[in-house]
């Protein structure tokens, strides 16, 4: 049995969705487009189980790692909002593209954070400076009863 | 006994959200209170939000959801507290909502920096607010 790190399965993630959203990003701006039931649905799910990954491993995430799917996730984000501006003109799938919407915001702060906090933190000295004052500050007070 | 205390800069987010007209974030403060009512220090210190760790303090981005208006955890609030390690310590920095009139997309390591030493400052000044978790933080002289 081969076993993939979590760094793998991330990016096997973003493949598949970036393939599948790509696709009916296509398909969607073709006058003859007609749409197959559950198709995004379940396009959406994948959507949803990359955020919980990426949010379940937040705290492995390395600098490394965050480089190794950095670009393929930007990609996707912006695969996923041109397919919701193409999206959005079918008022039919208002519920889905209203949840599409909330995706996006959710794998963008996913992105932000990673960057901002696994990844640039330790190397803000004005933030690692304050983390070193607060180490000594004195809290004896709060350690009552 | 977890000690809740706040610092001004979050009092005053909080006091701004309940002024938004037509009660949009009346709720905020009944969603917070929720999440920590009945919860152990080390329960409050394990949380997969965590965004920043080091030796004796851990900084938490929450996310609240907002039951007034239907809103899941991902839309709702993120509440922004550090826990200590070394004493029974909740610190309330910020408080913001991902949707309406005052929404937030996110917040960078500089912000988090000045809120952290607002605490330092505030905690040297003694001008830290407690608040009673179980009373709508109702504040504690």
């Amino acid at each position: 049995m081969i076993v993939m790190c979590e760094t793998a399965v991330i990016s096997r993630h973003i493949g598949k969705i970036g393939r599948k959203s790509y696709d009916r990003r296509l398909r969607i701006a073709s006058p003859n487009y007609e749409e197959k039931r559950g198709e995004l649905p379940r396009l959406l799910n994948e959507v949803d189980k990359l955020s919980n990954l990426l949010h379940n491993e937040f705290h492995t995430i390395t600098a490394e790692d965050y480089a190794a799917f950095a670009k393929e996730l930007n990609i996707v984000i912006n695969t996923l909002k041109s397919l919701y501006q193409e999206s959005r003109q079918y008022f039919g799938l208002k519920v889905h593209n209203d949840r599409m919407l909330q995706q996006i915001a959710d794998l963008e702060e996913l992105d932000h954070d990673i960057r901002v906090f696994r990844v640039n933190a330790a190397k803000n000295m004005d933030l690692q400076n304050t983390l070193s004052v607060l180490s000594k500050i004195d809290l004896s007070r709060f350690s009552q009863k | 006994m977890v000690h809740f205390v706040s610092i001004a800069s979050f009092r005053k987010r909080l006091t701004n959200l309940l002024d938004v007209k037509r009660g949009v974030y009346s709720g905020i403060k009944v969603e917070i209170c929720k999440e920590f009512q009945g919860n152990s220090i080390e329960q409050i210190r394990q949380n997969r939000d965590m965004i920043l760790i080091n030796d004796e303090s851990i900084v938490i981005k929450l996310r609240l959801p907002d039951k007034k208006q239907r809103l899941s955890k991902s839309d709702g609030y993120r509440l922004i507290y550090m826990v200590m390690k070394k004493v029974p310590l909740v610190v309330f920095l910020d408080v913001y909502p991902k949707r309406g009139p005052m929404q937030q997309l996110d917040i960078d390591d500089k912000e988090i920096n000045r809120l952290i030493l607002d605490f330092i400052t505030e905690n040297q000044s003694n001008s830290l607010v407690l608040h009673d978790i179980n009373n709508c933080l109702q504040e504690i002289d």
